[in-house]
């Protein structure tokens, strides 16, 4: 909708729809102040009765050549800032992913391998779910880190450790065609 | 405004913003305290009208939104109160701290302001928030509680600390600060903060807690008008 005059001040003025209760954050290039400004005001008027639900936590989406464009994960610190509370994050580690294929599809946790490439994600949900959990290097994570979860004496930090890795996904493809 | 509220004899050079010390700020980490703005780089702000005018009037030059003319580097990423913040300027202030010679200031921490209706607007806190997740960087913030201000004030003022009150409205920010600056502390309770907060607090076996609580409070700072007549 259209905002009511130039400044915060205008905004708040403008009507709020009785019928929502949740505050959904999500990827957004067209993220803005005055988005921001909304969502406050839905979660300050609901309350514990509205919602704060975040897809993923992701803090960048890496390009190409070393640059990345800012994640979900910095709105939903916007967002959490400024109402100080913490959002619900749908996305792995939270193994509602899972969940929601092993409720659509026969998945068996202990025939079913977890490929990705971000350990505080993608293996750690592999990992809670009680999947094999493969890491491919090709992405953001480093074998050096692997190797410092893995060295650690701190058992959280175990969770992070894949069962196996691979340089890179399309290793495993020969062996896929069988 | 404040002749208004019924304080005399105050000046502009009396006012001293988040605004403007950080502006002072800049000046003295990309200047060194004095000289002309060749060669000290320019600053992206992320804010308004005023916060931009004061970091020109600190002698700085100012980053446009887009492409950055070559040869000469952004030196800094300054956040601010910005309600023109978008994702595509979160973007840019990415790209300028990707070098690790980029500092990134913030005004303050505030998570959200108090309008008068009784609503809130998101704060510098929120926004500066977004720009470390993405950055992965921790900003440096200029204001309260940080006591730079204080020293702003005292180099231009010489004010004696033993016989300086702070007055405030939110603990978190104001009544911290006056105890790092050590002054004594008033909260008013017009604001952001609620009597229940500061009792809080004082009941909190958390050792840090203690700095947060107040040595008085009103109910609005006009009660403390008629004292300063005398």
């Amino acid at each position: 909708a259209a905002l009511p005059g130039p400044a915060p001040a205008d905004w708040v003025k403008a009507p709020l729809d009785p019928a929502v209760r949740a505050v959904l954050v999500g990827f957004d290039e067209h993220f803005s102040y005055a988005k921001l400004c909304q969502a406050l005001r839905y979660l300050l008027r609901g309350g514990p009765d509205c919602l704060l639900v975040g897809t993923n936590r992701d803090h960048r989406l890496p390009l190409e050549g070393g640059a990345g464009i800012p994640g979900t994960g910095c709105l939903v610190k916007a967002v959490e800032t400024a109402a100080q509370r913490e959002a619900f994050i749908v996305g792995k580690p939270n193994r509602f992913m899972f969940d929601c294929v092993a409720g659509e599809f026969p998945v068996e946790p202990a025939r079913t391998v977890m490929v990705g490439d971000r350990l505080d994600t993608d293996i750690l949900m592999g990992n809670a779910c009680g999947l094999t959990t493969l890491l491919t290097l090709t992405g953001v994570t480093a074998l050096d880190e692997v190797r410092g979860h893995q060295d650690s004496g701190c058992p959280a930090r175990q969770d992070l450790v894949p069962h196996y890795y691979v340089d890179s996904i399309a290793d495993l493809l020969p062996a896929l065609g069988e | 405004r404040f002749s208004r509220l019924g304080f005399r004899g105050v000046r502009a050079e009396h006012v001293f913003s988040s605004a403007l010390c950080s502006a002072l700020f800049l000046r003295q980490r990309l200047l060194g305290g004095g000289g002309n703005g060749s060669g000290a780089g320019r600053v992206f702000v992320l804010g308004g009208e005023g916060l931009r005018g004061e970091v020109r009037d600190a002698g700085l030059r100012l980053a446009g939104e887009g492409e950055p003319a070559p040869g000469e580097p952004v030196r800094a990423v300054l956040v601010g109160y910005d309600d023109q913040f978008t994702f595509a300027k979160l973007a840019q202030a990415c790209g300028y701290l990707r070098d690790p010679q980029c500092l990134l200031v913030a005004t303050d921490p505030d998570p959200w302001h108090p309008l008068s209706d009784g609503q809130r607007t998101p704060g510098t806190g929120s926004l500066t928030a977004a720009v470390e997740t993405a950055s992965g960087r921790k900003a440096l913030v200029v204001g309260k509680p940080n006591t730079y201000m204080f020293d702003c004030i005292v180099e231009r003022f010489g004010v004696d600390p033993s016989r300086t009150l702070m007055v405030g409205d939110r603990l978190e920010t104001d009544i911290l600060f006056g105890k790092n600056c050590g002054l004594a502390t008033i909260l008013t309770l017009t604001g952001v903060s609620r009597l229940e907060e500061a009792q809080a607090y004082m009941a909190s076996d958390n050792a840090a807690a203690k700095d947060l609580v107040p040595n008085y409070y009103v109910d609005s700072i006009a009660d403390l008008i008629p004292g300063l007549d005398e």
